[in-house]
């Protein structure tokens, strides 16, 4: 999360990694507020972290690393983000293709309560068009979270 | 408001971009990524300055998908709000994004309309472009929002 920019600007961590999903979270910033009057998080702040989220999983499902650029993200507000609690993004790949990946997201503070329902949708650029480097940025990205 | 008052041109009057952007201190977030609105002719556009910490490919390097996402809905409220009075901050009930090219880290620009007008809910279209290519867009976005009451 710490090599791209705005994951970094949003400290977004790395909670947990599986084969079959991931979890990201963000703390609930008053720099994310979207509605500073009623305290409220900013939607946008949430795509970027189902963005990040199901974008990773994307990239972790595949056999090689590969760039995973997004098709399209769709978010469902269910419930607004309040500010001062943090905030938990779960991500999984819900079907691999030769060519694209299918995942969904869930956003929440309260895991009771969720506050976002995401569909991202990605492209595999294969092995070929992945640029060098990207599998050791990826590798590096997994020793930090094991650490 | 009914039906027929749902087309364009009969929502009445937009406040203007220096308006506008005075809400954006209600918007931290907006202000992080740096979004304003811009006075284009008769219509209200939305710009997203060009800033390093908005790359989510660094390689390329490229916009964070998700900051498109932030930024195009930002327009989409700032401009309901444009509509009426800026009374308050509307409400998101789903947004949905396509990527159809990749966001270079340069000045980008976003057009909203209005497409159709419920008594509660209102229907956002967003294209967004670079430069001056708005006839190739980098995205497209539609958000259904809650119409604030006046």
């Amino acid at each position: 999360m710490s090599l791209i920019p705005h994951c970094k600007q949003l400290n977004m961590q790395v909670e947990s990694v599986c084969e079959t999903h991931l979890v990201l979270s963000i703390e609930g910033d008053e720099r994310f507020l979207g509605n500073k009057e009623e305290g409220l998080i900013h939607g946008g702040v949430l795509s970027v972290l189902m963005d990040s989220a199901c974008g990773s999983a994307a990239v972790i499902a595949s056999p090689e690393p590969e760039v995973c650029p997004t098709v399209d993200l769709r978010m469902d507000h269910y419930r607004a983000a309040k500010v001062g609690k943090k905030i938990y993004c779960r991500a999984e790949v819900t079907h691999l293709a030769r060519q694209i990946v299918f995942t969904e997201g869930l956003i929440w503070q309260d895991e009771a309560k969720p506050i976002c329902k995401g569909t991202g949708t990605f492209m595999r650029l294969g092995a070929e068009r992945t640029p060098k480097g990207f599998a050791e940025q990826i590798f590096g990205l997994t020793q930090e979270t094991k650490a | 408001m009914n039906e027929s008052d749902l087309q364009p041109g009969k929502l009445g009057d937009h406040l203007s971009a220096k308006e506008v952007n005075t809400w954006l201190a209600m918007i931290p977030y907006a202000r992080l990524i740096g979004v304003e609105a811009e006075d284009k002719e008769d219509a209200l556009i939305f710009t997203l300055q060009p800033k390093s910490e908005n790359v989510g490919n660094p390689l390329l390097p490229a916009l964070h998908g998700g900051v498109v996402a932030a930024y195009l809905e930002t327009a989409a409220i700032l401009n309901v709000m444009a509509y009426t009075q800026g009374k308050r901050i509307p409400k998101i009930i789903d947004f949905s994004i396509d990527y159809l090219r990749s966001a270079r880290t340069e000045k980008t620009y976003a057009r909203c309309e209005l497409g159709r007008l419920g008594k509660r809910v209102v229907n956002v279209s967003i294209t967004a472009w670079q430069g001056d290519r708005e006839a190739e867009p980098i995205a497209l976005a539609r958000a259904h929002l809650i119409w604030p009451e006046i």
